[in-house]
């Protein structure tokens, strides 16, 4: 494989793998946000009752 | 609403970054001294232009909170300012593997290599400020002082190239920057995965801002369950 090519394949995979861990970052939290809200919510319900 | 927004930006990006793709890796030319690895310059490049101005709208958002002391506006600093620094970091590690194959270095301590580098290490320190103060007046104020600082430094990674022109890193080619040394067939795509690149920070930034009202919720409930 040309040495030029085979560079650009790696320019291409790292810029991906950039916006993927930062999307994979972002879905971590969304769900760590989640199950917070639901314990948070618990929380507060026995009270609102 | 806010969640179809989400989905048409979505996929829209699908779209036009799929059309691009193909477009950039199968149907331009090769560039004549370069050969194929050219093709780096539309991920690298348009990371930075978005990136860059991404960390200067942060300011302009940090500086509306300065001024109505809203949290929205800090909120939304912080989530554009972290998208602008993943965007920052794709234009790095580009760059560094385009510099291995051209100069035979992955990296060159010349202005513009090292101001970006800067650059995006004073957005890391904003984004690790941020973790670090608890009391959220004090965090924007602070916050906004030092995304003034790093926006600074990112007009001096803009404009550095025209500054000192004896760089290892080559100089300006677009055409709005030289009057139109860049043939046409190798810019309109340019613009194309600039579009991207925006079309991608927003969603982005829409997703951070979504978690960051989910946040806002649970620091009211437990206030209501202690207080």
């Amino acid at each position: 494989m040309n040495a030029n090519f085979e560079y650009l394949c790696y320019g291409l995979m790292a810029a991906w793998l950039i916006v993927a861990l930062y999307v994979l970052l972002l879905g971590l939290r969304e769900s760590k946000l989640g199950k917070e809200l639901d314990r948070v919510r618990h929380m507060v319900e026995p009270r609102g009752k | 609403m806010r969640n179809r927004i989400l989905l048409l930006l979505t996929a829209a990006f699908a779209v036009l970054i799929a059309w691009n793709l193909k477009h950039i890796l199968l149907g331009l030319p090769d560039e004549a001294r370069q050969d194929a690895i050219f093709r780096i310059l539309y991920f690298h490049a348009p990371a930075a232009m978005v990136g860059l101005t991404g960390f200067g709208v942060g300011m302009v958002f940090s500086g509306v909170y300065l001024a109505t002391k809203n949290f929205y506006w800090d909120t939304l600093a912080a989530s554009t300012t972290e998208v602008s620094l993943m965007l920052a970091a794709i234009n790095l590690v580009t760059g560094s593997i385009w510099g291995r194959q051209q100069w035979g270095v992955w990296w060159a301590w010349d202005a513009r290599l090292t101001s970006m580098l800067v650059c995006w290490l004073i957005f890391a320190g904003y984004m690790m400020l941020r973790r670090a103060i608890e009391e959220p007046d004090t965090r924007a104020r602070l916050s906004a002082v030092v995304s003034l600082f790093g926006t600074v430094n990112a007009w001096f990674v803009y404009k550095v190239i025209e500054w000192f022109p004896r760089l290892q890193h080559p100089g300006p080619v677009l055409s709005f920057r030289t009057g139109g040394r860049i043939d046409r067939q190798l810019e309109t795509p340019f613009w194309w995965m600039v579009l991207a690149y925006i079309l991608l920070a927003v969603i982005l930034v829409m997703i951070r801002m979504r978690q960051e009202s989910v946040a806002r919720e649970i620091d009211s409930l437990r206030r209501l369950a202690h207080a």
